[in-house]
């Protein structure tokens, strides 16, 4: 049963009214409408982008159909509905108005309508590489048709193969990056993509990928950046890097990065590499355990922070196990950050 | 241990990512489109930079405009029957779709005067600058802050023994043509400045009718045989000091093999470099007083544009037509083709296997690819980003 009044009865709305969307996946976002605007524009002014073109109502685009509640499309031109579809309750919300408050669905989910929409798609494994005894490289191609859309720092879950489990990886490509994905997967004695990786895994396997997600993200403004990295931690901060090494000059940016012991440590060379073509960026790497390899010098990064890295302006990315997160805040507030200046993303535990 | 062969290259390509990353070309830089003749008022020329297909047309004031040469419509190409009907406009041969080439927006339809489309839709606009004969273009990130064009210029030669005038330079003299090849266009950039190159071009017309003494090869005596130019807030280059004895040796025979160096005639040593976004600079060439500009303009990751000038000094009437005379009869024929025809079997014949073969991480570079490899260096660091295929078709 629907409760659509005719169009013959239709007045518009003199005091205003509210407008509920209702998506697919059961979210649903509701806003006021004043008199004479559209749904389309109301939506827009509460700051919820709803999928749009033309806003004149000839492409079609952002239809969505009414439920309950009285709205009616601007006369007068020829638009992408006919007639039927509108006795069906189908609408261009840029051409629609509200006779009172009223209820629509899309046939499209909510994550369209932010601005790097979630999305559930299959990955081809381009590459995978040991790069220490615990830690793996993972290089994903994404298909082109995916128009997969990111902030560096952000992460996806991934779908390990042949299970239903899903694990959380930070993306360790940069956000330009739009037909590979590259993360670094720390290995476990036991678990399900830690088993997948050490026995099943080839290169050509296809991989479910679901995001992006999270708001670990850099700071709009362009600002001298401390990046702690623990262990794998280090994904989210070279993607940030890839970033910061586009600004026109890059901020000074030092990046602490620190493993448990020798055979864990990773990406010396890479990291060596990248200081050669990112203008303002100083590394230091650290090993709680150097017994190993001498040539890295004892400590944390948090340890290996000095006073002197800290400046006013200066912003702090923190990635890393819980105990790491927890020296690093009380470090950097003792330094004078403060909290609104310190950003983490802990490890998610890899059972959710 | 590692599930996937890499390659022996592979562990110095991480030495400039991005440069490797970079298969449709540099985003976010100035270069060139079309030469100035081409572009009539009122007509439409279709580029392809990067993946970014472009419409170049003209107004009654004479001044270049680029827009997106896809209309918003139905996606076809404006370029495909240049129309234009009114000034600094271009209209879709189509459905006459017709769009205002200053900003991009939907002016007017033919046949749909009043179409409530009208000021809505728009196709993107690209920057554009003109000089040297040429209409270039920015091409990038449509909010991209746009920089200075000659920060993506080869910078201008002070020292009196090289001469070449720079592109914006008032006394420049200059002619050249552009062509279509298939390539990458860092196999192209890297040839032009690869000093040990030289033996494709040992049996070139220009070489032995000048009599022109050419090495088999530059032997490289020191670190900074290729110098880094990073001039603050300008051009970024890597330039062979070919002009400094002591940077290096040249290899005029090999005994292990039959061949020697042709040639008696001695004349002003050229210096070869090589710029961001990919140009090369040649001094002191096809003549002493002339210069070589070349651009390798990424059309997609395995083609590219081949813009070749040359370039000399010159203010009246009489310079401009020797310059002409010259250039039509032996510039041209003999440097821009003949000569340059061997870079290009060169370059297409290295393509093949960087695209079949991987070839960036399965190539074996030696000691006289030390000013390529400082190249891919200094390129990684100062591209402004990169292009990538604006398909959307799947490949699996």
């Amino acid at each position: 049963m629907t409760a659509i009044d005719d169009q013959a009865d239709f007045t518009p709305t003199r005091t205003g009214a509210q407008a509920r969307i209702e998506f697919p996946d059961g979210a649903a976002r509701e806003f006021a409408v004043r008199p004479g605007q559209t749904v389309l524009a109301a939506a827009a002014d509460a700051g919820i982008n709803l999928v749009s073109q033309c806003q004149v109502g000839t492409c079609g685009t952002c239809v969505a159909r009414l439920t309950s509640g009285t709205a009616e499309m601007l006369t007068g031109q020829a638009g992408a509905l006919n007639s039927d579809e509108i006795a069906d309750g189908q609408r261009l919300l840029c051409r629609t108005r509200l006779g009172g408050d009223a209820c629509f669905v899309t046939d499209y989910p909510s994550a369209l309508t932010e601005a790097n929409p979630a999305q559930l798609f299959r990955t081809k494994i381009q590459k995978l590489d040991w790069v220490a005894a615990s830690v793996v490289e993972l290089t994903l191609r994404v298909p082109k048709s995916v128009r997969f859309t990111f902030s560096a720092g952000q992460y996806c879950r991934v779908q390990v193969p042949g299970t239903g489990e899903w694990r959380s990886y930070s993306m360790a490509s940069g956000e330009h990056e739009r037909f590979r994905l590259t993360f670094l997967i720390r290995v476990l004695e036991t678990g399900a993509m830690s088993d997948y990786l050490r026995k099943r895994a080839r290169v050509g396997d296809l991989l479910p990928v679901e995001g992006p997600r999270g708001g670990f993200v850099l700071d709009p403004a362009a600002r001298p950046a401390v990046l702690m990295a623990g262990g794998t931690g280090l994904a989210p901060m070279l993607s940030m890097i890839d970033r910061i090494r586009l600004l026109r000059p890059p901020p000074p940016t030092l990046l602490l990065f620190g493993c448990a012991k020798a055979e864990d440590l990773f990406y010396l060379e890479e990291l060596a590499a990248r200081q050669g073509f990112t203008p303002n960026l100083r590394i230091r790497t650290a090993l709680d355990d150097n017994s190993g390899n001498l040539a890295v010098p004892a400590g944390n990064p948090v340890s290996a922070l000095l006073p002197e890295d800290i400046t006013p302006e200066t912003v702090a990315y923190l990635c890393g196990p819980p105990g790491m997160l927890r020296a690093a805040e009380q470090r950097l507030t003792e330094l004078g950050v403060s909290p609104h200046d310190i950003r983490s993303e802990q490890f998610v535990d890899s059972s959710n | 241990m590692t599930t996937y062969a890499a390659g022996r290259s592979s562990a110095i390509t991480r030495q400039y990512g991005p440069y490797i990353q970079a298969d449709w070309g540099l985003a976010n830089h100035w270069y060139p489109g079309v030469f100035s003749r081409e572009v009539q008022e009122r007509g439409v020329v279709g580029i392809t930079i990067g993946g970014h297909d472009i419409a170049v047309t003209r107004d009654a004031e004479g001044r270049a405009w680029a827009i997106a040469d896809r209309c918003a419509h139905r996606g076809v190409k404006f370029s495909r029957k240049p129309m234009c009907f009114a000034d600094k406009t271009v209209t879709c041969w189509y459905h006459g779709y017709t769009f205002d080439a200053e900003n991009g927006n939907l002016h007017t339809i033919v046949g749909s005067p009043d179409d409530s489309l009208i000021g809505k839709a728009r196709v993107r606009t690209y920057p554009t600058e003109e000089f040297a004969g040429i209409v270039w273009v920015f091409v990038g990130d449509e909010d991209y802050e746009v920089p200075p064009i000659e920060t993506d210029l080869p910078m201008k030669v002070t020292d009196k023994l090289n001469a070449i005038p720079h592109l914006k330079d008032s006394d420049l003299l200059v002619d050249g043509i552009r062509r279509k090849l298939y390539g990458n266009w860092r196999l192209a950039t890297e040839n032009g400045l690869d000093p040990g190159h030289l033996l494709v071009h040992w049996d070139n017309q220009l070489v032995v009718a000048l009599d022109r003494a050419m090495p088999l090869g530059m032997k490289a005596l020191k670190d900074d045989a290729t110098e880094l130019i990073d001039v603050p807030n300008g051009p970024k280059g890597v330039l062979n000091r070919y002009d400094k004895p002591e940077n290096y040796r040249p290899v005029f025979a090999n005994d292990k093999v039959d061949i020697k160096a042709r040639g008696e005639t001695k004349y002003e040593p050229f210096r070869v470099s090589a710029w961001v976004p990919g140009a090369l600079m040649v001094e002191n060439w096809p003549l002493p007083g002339y210069g070589q500009y070349e651009f390798y303009v990424p059309i997609d990751d395995h083609n590219h544009m081949y813009f070749e000038l040359i370039v000399g000094h010159g203010t009246t009437e009489e310079e401009k037509k020797e310059f002409q005379f010259k250039f039509d009869h032996f510039f041209k024929p003999l440097a821009l083709l003949d000569f340059n025809n061997n870079d290009i079997m060169a370059r297409e014949a290295t393509e093949e296997f960087y695209e079949k073969r991987d070839g960036w991480n399965n190539e074996q570079l030696s000691e006289m690819d030390f000013s390529v490899v400082a190249w891919r260096k200094h390129a990684a660091k100062f591209g402004r980003g990169f292009f990538q295929s604006p398909d959307v078709v799947d490949e699996f």
